[in-house]
């Protein structure tokens, strides 16, 4: 709820924010599930 | 002249300065590779680094050098443009949204180079230039490591060494991609591109309107943009805006970059495997493809079906007049055929036919002749299935520049091959099977289908060119094919380095009475075979729902 509509937009930015955070745990995520597949195919 | 003369002519032209380029580049990057020495500016990047450079690392060290160094890269350019506000040169322009930039971000870093924005509105200079033009040189070295890591595998014995990745991306970018785009932006820029750091020009037109004409550092983005295969415009309107691409000359030229390194590789393979005729057969099987593609999208496109083609002589909508139908439809399948992705029309527009093409054209896997590193080492698998095969119908087991193909090998191979059609007809599934996604279709029926399995064709096998008619810019898209790029990157090129490790570890087998010859014309036919097939068996069912519903 924006609660000081036309000041800092204290809701929108901490959506953002958590947005980013998603988008890197997921690259991280997949980096990390391809180092896997290295980690796999070594054991092949 | 006649349409049909001026387009034979420019091929003929083409394939010339092709021909001229093949052995100098093919042997000046066979000697960066093979090289022992280390040059000065080198030395010092690899102390900077903190690297080894006289180090080989095993094929597992390689893989993960390169992940890390793709995660690195992934990260830093999602933040660069989350945080180009705030950053000079930024042109007033907003940070881009988080979905856009990891989109823009894996697509960049995976050699994909898909937009899901529009350059001269969304990105400024500083993020242009030492973002994505950065990455345009990393991801294009980043393929050719990979390729000579796998050459290796042939020509190295009882080793688990396949190189040195750092070395092999500062090499590929120093010696290689560095000296050859700035004579391509020197180039480019003496044909009428533009080059300048302008935040835009404001002019009234003849009507009276008011129009921004954004400049930028153009050509030099343009010239990496082709010569490593990347294809991601510095405008929305890519290769058909004039400022990228300003007359025939230049568009000749831009189809002449995108091609070259991807051909001249395979003179590089013969002489680093020590049978130039090894070469010899790869770029034929590479050329065919390309011949057959181009004479089909040309026929489709030329064909005078229904009142408005008659009226234009030919499939004129979506095309650039400057260029006419035998510009737009080499363009057309030398960008799909490279993993480009830079278009100087719009495939949306094309026939059903000539646009099926297109989407065919990738599904073989971006081999003919493919990506900077990536077309090589696609075709070298491919090559593998080959002799497979052949393998079975005469009951030997397999061999391939003297390395037996074994078990292992062929579950990699498999893997390989299983990995972006999977990638590309899952994602097409969501897409068309979730509500949300469906609404950014913009045309009903079979091509809407089409659309979104260009979509996620382009995006798996890192090609990058858009066949439009799909919002993409959306959570889903921009999240769907982000992943699908780094999947349809990464995952193959782990397969591909592991390929390299298992080859390298083998003692070579002579060749006896019993081994397949693979440089003769037989060995090309059923290479031919092998990529036309595996790209049918699996996406002939998507192409007869989409475009060949709607072409017949």
């Amino acid at each position: 709820m924006r609660v000081n509509a036309g000041r800092c937009p204290v809701p929108a930015r901490n959506g953002v924010l958590m947005s980013d955070l998603l988008f890197v745990l997921v690259v991280l995520a997949f980096f990390a599930v391809a180092a896997l597949v290295v980690k796999g195919i070594e054991r092949l | 002249m006649s349409d049909t003369s001026a387009g034979l002519l420019q091929i003929l032209v083409l394939v010339v300065a092709l021909g001229v380029c093949y052995r100098p580049l093919g042997g000046y990057m066979a000697r960066v590779y093979a090289s022992e020495r280390h040059t000065g500016v080198e030395r010092g990047v690899y102390r900077l680094m903190g690297v080894d450079p006289a180090a080989d690392q095993r094929w597992p060290s390689y893989a993960r050098a390169l992940l890390a160094f793709s995660v690195v890269s992934v990260l830093f350019l999602y933040l660069l443009q989350r945080l180009q506000a705030h950053l000079p040169l930024s042109l007033g322009f907003p940070g881009v949204a988080p979905a856009q930039a990891f989109n823009t971000a894996a697509s960049f870093v995976t050699n994909t180079n898909w937009q899901s924005y529009s350059g001269e509105s969304t990105m400024g200079h500083l993020v242009q230039m030492s973002g994505l033009a950065v990455q345009n040189f990393l991801s294009a070295a980043v393929g050719m490591a990979v390729a000579i890591a796998l050459i290796r595998g042939f020509t190295r014995s009882r080793t688990d060494r396949v190189g040195n990745f750092w070395v092999d991306l500062v090499r590929t970018c120093l010696r290689i991609l560095l000296p050859m785009a700035a004579l391509a932006t020197v180039a480019l820029l003496a044909m009428g591109a533009v080059q300048n750091l302008s935040s835009g020009v404001h002019v009234t037109t003849l009507v009276g309107g008011h129009q921004t004409l954004t400049g930028g550092p153009v050509a030099s983005q343009e010239a990496i943009k082709e010569l490593g295969t990347n294809g991601g415009g510095f405008y929305d309107a890519n290769s058909s805006h004039p400022f990228e691409n300003p007359n025939p000359l230049s568009d000749l030229f831009e189809i002449f970059l995108l091609l070259l390194i991807p051909v001249a590789l395979t003179r590089t393979f013969g002489l680093l495997v020590r049978d130039k005729r090894q070469g010899y057969a790869v770029l034929s099987v590479m050329a065919v493809l390309w011949g057959l593609v181009l004479t089909g999208v040309t026929l489709a496109e030329s064909a005078h079906r229904g009142t408005a083609l008659q009226l234009a002589g030919a499939a004129m909508e979506g095309k650039e007049t400057r260029f006419g139908v035998w510009s737009s439809t080499l363009f057309a399948t030398s960008t799909t055929g490279t993993s480009t992705g830079a278009v100087n029309s719009f495939h949306d527009s094309f026939t059903a036919l000539g646009g099926g093409q297109l989407i065919a054209n990738m599904g073989l896997g971006e081999v003919a002749p493919g990506g900077t590193g990536s077309g090589l080492y696609g075709i070298l698998v491919l090559a593998i299935v080959t002799v497979f095969v052949a393998g079975l119908m005469v009951g030997r087991t397999p061999e391939y520049l003297g390395k037996k193909i074994t078990p292992r090998e062929m579950k990699l191979v498999s893997l390989y091959i299983l990995t972006t059609p999977l990638l590309v007809l899952a994602g097409t599934g969501l897409a068309m099977s979730l509500s949300k996604p469906k609404e950014s279709i913009l045309n009903p029926g079979p091509h809407g289908l089409s659309e979104v399995l260009y979509a996620f064709m382009s995006a798996a096998n890192n090609n990058g060119s858009a066949f439009a008619g799909v919002s993409v810019n959306t959570g889903f898209y921009n999240t769907a094919l982000g992943l699908v790029m780094l999947a349809g990157r990464l995952i193959p090129i782990v397969l591909v380095l592991g390929l390299a490790g298992s080859l390298a570890r083998q003692q070579p087998v002579p060749a006896t009475a019993g081994t397949l010859p693979t440089h003769r014309p037989l060995f090309v036919g059923m290479l031919i075979g092998v990529v036309v097939i595996v790209a049918g068996l699996t996406y002939f069912p998507a192409l007869a729902l989409g475009p060949l519903a709607e072409g017949l």
